[in-house]
């Protein structure tokens, strides 16, 4: 599978290297600072790479970036790309987990752990094959090894730790190996909690598209419900989402879509959801019960995918004028079709413009519009937005007289829409009921959040 | 403490000297291990020089430390070759250590031992490995595992002597699902590597069966492993086949998507054995399709693989796999090669039914800002037209809208596109080329050039103002490409024909231009030719029309543009198939063309098996698609024929080049009445004919 590892930083320079098998020697990593990072770095200008991919003879290199820090697998041959790619990913969210990077790692945090974490490659990867990276499985496996100062694997657990809990490993290591090894991989024994909490966060991601007419050529929801669980022992979770009205879309025509759509107004159709590995799949395929033992601390749950019944929660109508060759106007209504006790925050609304304004006017029924020269928008923000609200801007911008041809060759990029909004889903989904079953039988706090916020929302004009 | 500063490059003496230093301590663990934290920086560094401490890194396993053992060991696996004789004295350590109560240090011995190739150390390492392989601690019975496949590499007799394959087999019936896993992907490897035997994994159906029951509970890691040896397995029945299928369905709600991707090949696999399995499980294409644009929410570079592989399933698989347009549109922030695979699929999915929703997006592209991006639409516009008849009228006047806003780079796609559009519905766009030949300023590039002066050529009667626009065309056809050089004998030619006044200098200074100071013989050729029927007393027939015989021969009729009939090889696409998800599917050209060394699968025979269905989709749009939209070092496979490695490496060149040759050969009426069955083999026929007149030439001397 994977024959090496290797992390570069934005330069080129190596700061881990890792190789698992014969056949590719660590000088490999000349091959890829001159084929991809040097010719990168040179041709910033076009922005980013052709292919996430480069095959050289037999060897490939498949490689992500984190911020400006490189993760690049070499393998041999033909290799399944799939896992190696989602290992990429899934390793760069064990070194921000582990290491309590916030949204992208650096390479002082690579330099500065560089000991934990050539020791963490040596275990989650054994032979080229991806074998566990749960952090659990990495804490019974590499005991004792202090990971700089940053090694939490997350809060819970080392306030277990703490608390000289059941968690010493060092005293009965092989017991625990083979518990951590054991079928249920992602979650250690012998947990114990005071207060039992589970806290569920539906978010969700609208993407829109609409046409000059403000009709919708696309719209869809990206949604997550991520879980928080504080529980003792081994809980059996199961997880209810909108009773009756829940569908999973698999009608073989989207006419018939439609037809079951129409029928039933109030049905949430997910298109596709896709489950966190401790979820039971066969449970859900025959029941449509999810049925779960969770791991501990936080984790996602279940994605879903959602194209029918959406509640859109803005509708906005543009109106873009050329007058002469060198001025636009600009008028623009939002309108909130969400419930009026709602509230929109970060509401965000970018309006481009052509390069080379020398003269804009802006006038709002409210929020604040601004001109951003260097980024050739109309910024339009509102602090608070209400539900069932309508809100006009128009503006005026003028072009000095050698811009004319950026006016021709304007591209006319969307309006974005940006927002969030909190107690509100658009696709209707909901969760019902939560239900946690254990031995023990203890009372369980349970917590639900929803979020909508906005994914690509462009209005074309 | 950040390990930050320890992070250099070090010399063995400077480390040697700390070590020492060391030693002298009452308690010298912490700052041995500081130390051994240097020498770590080193191997990451890739400072060979450090192999020098081997002796010392040996002398340091007497400390009964984890910590300090893992990373001497880890040292000697790197450095113990540079020093073969000094590295034995670690051949003592390593026999206490094998019987270590410590079950990770027994694992670390093992991997040592099989990573390092000397004759001491594989001896040893067959005294415990078949220990190992059942040894009570699942640690230790994966690293076991894992040291097989790494013994088999350089000692394959001897693993297979010792009957080791056996014991890893043994180990697909482990109690633990990780082990089995394991066990799988170490035989895989195994398999891989094989080049003398023909080793096979078989798996029975009952334990497949048992395995895929109890695969939820395992880590996602087994669960591809598992999910991908399913292809060993081979279904003598349709019903097994289709009982694995209903079992596999679940895989695909996973959110690993190497674990969707495989369940994704394992149902395609099986479903060879399955006749008519959309009809059997009507909700299976929705629910592949679904599962697999819902995966398009991950970050770009497992998005651009997905969509490659879309674009398979939709090539071989058209009805087992079911997708929404609007889905797979691009987003405006799309990275290129996201929006370059997705702009293929639009165009492979369009059908008579949804056109009017894909031109109009498509024509959203057309202005993007990225001129690429701009040209694919335009030339998925034509391939559009030329795909779906009821579509073209739609496309050409978009296309029309498109190039009056002159922008140069628009316009000259838009001439290519329209000249195939043109010759797939003669008569029915006239309209449009009076319209495009207005254009004819703004003409740089040779392809755009080309089918311009081959427009003027051929539809003169539809262009106003032709003798201008045509000078001014023509007016550096010295310099020019040769396919412009090519159109420009054949049109001028045809010009002549018509308006002998107009055109009869333009004419001549072509061909004497082309009989006398061009090397190239292609053009040479050409221009005698003309040069010979013009000229020719014969060219005017006994009733006197001027040339008639000229005409008759020049203005002979354009053979029809298809969308071209270039079935990807079903052989091909059947491999492609079997490795959904690898690197191959990326490139989707033969396999055994990118990886020289991997193997070749094929589905293996069974009663069950059912003959593969004519993809009669791939025929109207494989290749051309490809060389319409695909960026060059992506191309779909061309043409479709397998060619054996080797070969291929050499004349790959000389089949492009040849294609192009037949290209433009396509769409010029070329000389005599041969352009109609010249059109596929153009090349060789030409050459065999060439060589025949040599021949006859030198047999009448």
């Amino acid at each position: 599978m994977i024959t090496g590892l290797f992390i570069f930083d934005g330069k080129g320079d190596v700061l881990m290297s890792k190789l698992y098998k014969d056949g590719v020697k660590g000088n490999v990593s000349d091959v890829f600072r001159i084929q991809v990072i040097s010719s990168n770095n040179k041709t910033s200008s076009s922005k980013e790479v052709r292919s996430p991919i480069l095959t050289l003879g037999s060897t490939s290199f498949i490689y992500i970036k984190s911020g400006k820090i490189w993760l690049v697998a070499v393998t041999r041959s033909n290799q399944d790309c799939a896992a190696i790619l989602e290992f990429l990913y899934k390793f760069e969210t064990l070194l921000k987990s582990t290491f309590n990077a916030d949204s992208v790692i650096t390479d002082e945090l690579i330099i500065n752990n560089f000991f934990g974490i050539y020791q963490l490659l040596d275990e989650i990867v054994q032979f080229g094959y991806p074998i566990n990276l749960e952090p659990t499985y990495l804490k019974a496996v590499l005991p004792g090894i202090s990971m700089g100062d940053g090694f939490k694997l997350n809060n819970t657990l080392s306030r277990r730790k703490s608390n000289g809990g059941s968690f010493m490993l060092q005293s009965n290591r092989s017991g625990d190996l083979n518990a951590a090894l054991s079928s249920i991989t992602w979650r250690q024994q012998g947990l114990k909690y005071r207060r039992n909490e589970i806290f569920v966060n539906v978010d969700e991601k609208i993407n829109v598209l609409t046409n000059e007419q403000s009709e919708i050529l696309r719209a869809y929801v990206d949604g997550k419900i991520v879980l928080k669980t504080h529980l003792s022992g081994i809980p059996e979770c199961r997880f209810g989402l909108n009773d009756d009205g829940l569908v999973i879309n698999t009608s073989t025509t989207k006419l018939g879509a439609e037809h079951t759509g129409s029928s039933n107004q109030n049905n949430v159709v997910l298109e596709d959801c896709k489950f966190h590995q401790c979820v039971e799949l066969s449970t859900f395929d025959t029941n449509r019960v999810i049925q779960f033992i969770p791991p501990d601390g936080e984790f996602q749950l279940m994605t879903y995918n959602c194209v029918s019944n959406i509640n859109l929660p803005f509708k906005v109508i543009p109106q873009v004028q050329q007058v002469g060759s060198t001025r636009l106007q600009y008028k623009l209504s939002i309108k909130s079709l969400f419930p009026a006790k709602l509230n929109a925050t970060e509401v965000k609304i970018s309006i481009p413009t052509p390069q080379g304004v020398i003269k804009h006017y802006t006038s709002e029924s409210s929020g604040k519009a601004k001109f951003s020269g260097g980024e050739d928008l109309i910024i339009w923000k509102f602090n608070k937005f209400f539900g069932d609200q309508e809100h006009v801007l128009t503006a005026e911008v003028e072009l000095s007289e050698d811009s004319v041809h950026s006016m021709i060759n304007w591209s006319r990029p969307p309006i974005k829409l940006d927002f969030v909004i909190d107690m509100f889903s658009c696709s209707g989904l909901s969760v019902n009921y939560v239900r946690i079953q254990e031995k023990s039988n203890y009372r369980t706090v349970k917590w639900v959040k929803y979020r909508s916020q906005s994914g690509s929302y462009d209005i074309r004009y | 403490m950040s390990d930050g500063k320890l992070f250099v490059k070090s010399k063995s003496s400077e480390i040697k000297a700390e070590l020492d230093q060391a030693y002298k301590r009452g308690k010298p663990h912490a700052k041995i291990k500081l130390i051994l934290k240097k020498v770590t920086a080193n191997i990451i560094l890739n400072n060979n020089e450090i192999s020098k401490l081997l002796p010392d890194m040996i002398n340091l396993l007497r400390f009964d430390d984890l910590e300090i053992r893992r990373v001497c060991l880890d040292f000697l696996c790197f450095y113990s070759h540079y020093d073969p004789k000094t590295a034995l004295n670690a051949v003592p350590f390593l026999k206490r250590f094998r019987e270590d109560s410590d079950s990770i240090l027994r694992a670390l011995t093992i991997k040592t031992l099989t990573s390092i190739e000397l004759p001491e150390f594989t001896d040893l390492s067959f005294s415990v490995i078949k220990l190992y392989l059942k040894d009570p601690n699942v640690y230790v019975r994966i690293a076991a595992a894992y040291s097989t496949a790494r013994l088999f590499k350089f000692s394959t007799s001897r693993v297979i002597n010792e009957n080791l394959i056996d014991s890893l087999n043994d180990l697909l019936y482990d109690e633990d699902d990780t082990v089995i896993s394991v066990a799988l992907s170490a035989l895989d490897s195994i398999i891989e590597h094989d080049k003398t035997l023909d080793l096979k994994l078989t798996v029975n159906p009952s334990h497949s069966i048992k395995l895929l029951k109890t695969l939820h509970r395992t880590t996602e890691w087994s669960q591809v492993y598992i999910l991908n040896s399913l292809l060993s397995f081979v279904p003598q029945h349709t019903n097994t086949a289709l009982d694995l299928i209903e079992l596999v369905i679940p895989f695909l709600q996973h959110e690993n998507s190497s674990i969707v991707l495989n369940a994704v090949k394992v149902i395609v696999y099986l479903s060879n054995y399955v006749k008519d399995p959309e009809l059997i499980l009507p909700s299976l294409p929705k629910r592949l399709g679904s599962s697999l644009v819902s995966l398009l929410s991950k970050p770009p570079e497992l998005q651009f693989l997905v969509l490659r592989n879309i674009i398979l399933l939709l090539l071989g698989r058209k009805y087992l796999v079911q997708f929404d347009v609007e889905m797979l549109f691009c987003k405006y922030d799309d990275t290129i090669y996201v929006k370059d695979t997705k702009l293929e699929i639009i165009y492979l999915l369009a059908n008579e039914h949804n056109f009017s929703t894909v031109t109009r997006e498509l024509e959203e592209y057309a202005t993007d800002v990225d001129v690429a991006m701009a040209r694919k639409a335009i030339r998925a516009f034509g391939n559009l037209a030329i795909k779906i008849t009821s579509a073209a009228s739609l496309c050409v006047e978009i296309i029309i809208d498109l190039i009056s806003n002159k922008v140069s780079y628009i316009v000259q796609e838009a001439v290519v596109v329209i000249k195939n559009i043109v010759r797939r519905y003669p008569g029915d766009f006239d309209y449009a080329i009076t319209e495009m030949a207005k254009y004819y300023k703004l003409m740089e590039e040779s392809d755009a050039k080309a089918a311009m002066i081959w427009m003027y050529g051929q539809y003169h009667h539809l262009i106003e103002d032709i003798e201008e626009g045509y000078t001014t065309l023509i007016q550096s056809y010295k310099d020019e490409p040769l396919e412009v050089q090519l159109a420009t004998l054949t049109a001028t030619t045809k010009l002549y024909l018509h308006y002998p006044e107009k055109f009869e200098r333009s004419v001549l200074a072509v061909l004497k231009w082309a009989t006398e100071e061009v090397n190239n013989p292609d053009i040479r050729e050409r221009g005698f030719f003309y040069w010979r029927l013009i000229s020719s007393e014969s060219g005017s027939d006994v009733n006197g029309g001027f040339q008639s015989v000229a005409k008759q021969v020049v203005f002979n009729e354009n053979p029809r543009i298809d969308s071209e009939n270039e079935n990807i090889n079903p052989a091909v696409l059947e491999e492609l198939e079997l490795n959904i998800g690898t690197l191959a599917s990326i490139y989707l050209k033969p396999i055994a063309l990118v990886f020289r060394l991997s193997k070749s699968r094929t589905l293996p025979h069974s009663q069950a098996l059912q003959p593969r269905r004519p993809s009669k989709n791939s025929a109207d749009n494989s290749a051309r698609s490809s060389r319409a939209t695909s960026t060059d070092n992506l191309a779909l496979p061309e043409e479709g024929k397998i060619y054996s490695s080797r070969k291929f490496n050499v004349s790959a060149d000389a089949i492009s080049r040849k294609k192009s040759i037949i290209r433009q050969s396509s769409f010029d009426s070329t000389p005599s009445g041969l352009s109609d069955d010249s059109k596929k083999n153009g090349l060789a026929r030409r050459l065999s004919k060439r060589a025949s007149i040599l021949t006859g030439r030198r047999s009448s001397k």
